[in-house]
Formats: structure tokens, sequence, C-alpha cells
């Protein structure tokens, strides 16, 4: 039996190619660079919230094209609720706000009551 | 742990996974497989991952083999190579044999590679052979065996040579 298994790799990415969420492919360096970082990164294959699909290149959403959504849209109306692809900011606009994965982060080793730790991350 | 339990447990016997010919080429690092748990376009890449996928990794266990459940409309399987390009393959309303016939003919060794492989296990498992990648290189090694012409020469009869008159025998110089 195959069960899946999750292990944190440290890729280099020096062009910030990936977002949290992304799906990418790495590749073993010939030399590793720092203690943690082995792999280094090739291209991002399915962006979060932007998947493409490779046989015909639209964008799809899950099961549906987002054009074959639209279509909906206009016969059965609009949704106010939903998200709006077209209108939506782009991917990493809460960078700098909330979004703190771009910078050089640390693992949480201790919470602290008196500060924040916007740049640490969860191990 | 359980074995015999769920749906078509006769895909976790060694019989079963030994019995595929699914062996990928060298150069194929990423398998990966697309689909979709509902949709009749999907069937058959679902029936393949359920009944072939474990075979996959177990023939290649260096290789990455990851499926992707509901991210595009369309099935398919991509392949990452070792030169950085890939392989797609549009499985859409197509049948796990179909897509099995499929991935043998692009993706897997052939029947020659297979025995290649198969015969050069041979020779190094096999006892009786010497030489490279054996575990003894001449059987000059095994005691009764005929020595190691570099280290005792062999009769004058033996020798090439000195048999087919290449050479004058001269057997005052020699003991």
């Amino acid at each position: 039996m195959y069960f899946p298994k999750f292990y944190p790799y440290y890729a280099h990415d020096p062009d910030k190619l990936c977002k949290v969420g992304d799906i990418a492919l790495i590749e073993l360096l010939e030399k590793q660079l720092t203690r943690d970082i082995t792999h280094k990164i090739l291209q991002v294959v399915y962006p979060m919230g932007d998947v493409k699909d490779p046989l015909t290149g639209k964008p799809c959403v899950a099961v549906e094209f987002r054009d074959d959504m639209e279509r909906r849209d206009q016969l059965w109306g609009k949704n106010e609720n939903a998200f709006n692809y077209d209108e939506a900011p782009p991917r990493g606009w809460q960078e700098g706000r909330k979004d703190w994965s771009h910078k050089k982060g640390y693992k949480r080793w201790h919470d602290y009551s008196d500060r924040d730790q916007p740049e640490a991350s969860w191990p | 742990m359980p074995f015999m339990k769920g749906p078509a447990p006769v895909r976790r016997t060694l019989q079963y996974l030994n019995s595929s010919r699914l062996y990928l080429k060298p150069w194929v690092r990423v398998l990966s497989l697309n689909y979709n748990i509902k949709g009749e376009n999907h069937a058959g890449a679902k029936s393949f991952a359920f009944w072939h996928l474990a075979q996959i990794q177990y023939k290649n266990p260096e290789v990455q083999v990851i499926t992707f459940k509901n991210l595009t409309p369309t099935p398919f399987i991509r392949a990452f190579l070792n030169n950085g390009k890939e392989i797609l393959m549009d499985i859409d309303r197509q049948s796990k044999d179909e897509i099995v016939d499929r991935v043998l003919n692009t993706l897997c060794k052939t029947q020659q590679e297979l025995d290649a492989d198969r015969a050069f296990i041979d020779i190094q498992s096999n006892p009786a052979h010497f030489g490279y990648g054996c575990s003894r290189h001449c059987i000059c090694e095994i005691p009764g065996q005929v020595p190691c012409p570099a280290v005792v020469p062999l009769p004058y009869t033996w020798r090439g040579k000195y048999a087919k008159g290449h050479a004058e025998l001269d057997e005052t110089k020699f003991v």
C-alpha cells in the first residue's frame, strides 16, 4: 500500500516565481546551497487559483472552465457573492500587509507574549 | 494493518504488483495523473489509477507518481522528463485498457530492453559466470583450475603461437 508522504523541501527561488499554495516542480541541486536548501524551482506547474488546463490553455476552476461559468452566469444570472475572477486583484496584493511569506522566514521556536513575529513560520 | 479488506484487495498482493509490464523509461522522473472523481470522461482515468498506479510505483520506486484530483475539467497524464521537457497525454473518454496501452507504448521500456536488463542481472547473479560485474573476475582464482597464465605460464602446446607454428620453440632457454 502506498501512502502519501509530505516533507518540507526548501527550494532555491531567486526569481520569486512561487506563491503560497502553488504546485511547483523542483529539482535536486548538484550541491546543497545551505543547511536546509537542497532543491531549486524549475517551474510553477499549477498556480493556486489560476490553474490553466494544459491541453486547451484555458483557465479553469476545479471541474469547469471559466468560459462555461461565464456562460452559465449569463443564462441564469450572476451571483453577487461569488468570486469575480476578472476584477480580482493579482496574487500577492497582501504582501507586506498580511502575507509575510515573501520575507526570509524562520521557524517559530518560541511564542512571545509581548511582541508579534510576522516573519516567523510554523514548522 | 488491514490487508484483504476494501474494494479489490488483490491490487495489494505481490503477485498482482509483480505481474505488470509498466517499467518506465529511465528518463521519466515524475508521472502525474490528473482526473476528477465524477464525470463519464474521467471514468477510464479513475479506473487506471485504481488498478495500475500502485503497479507503476512498485516497478519504479525512484519515480514520483502523483495524482491531482478535481483540478482541471479534462483528465490527462503529464510526465516530466530528465531534460526539462514534459509529455502530455489526453486521456479524455478513454478506457483504462487504452490508457495502459498508450503508457506502455510511449513511456515504458520495450520487451527487448527488459530482456536485456534481465540478461544482465542473470549474468551477474549466476555463479557460473566470470568477468566484469560478476562475483569473481576469472576462473584462475579458483583452486583446482588452471592457474593464471600471468603467474604460471601455460604449456607450449596450449599456447597458440607455438602450436600453430608462428614462433619456434627453443627449449634450451625456457625451463
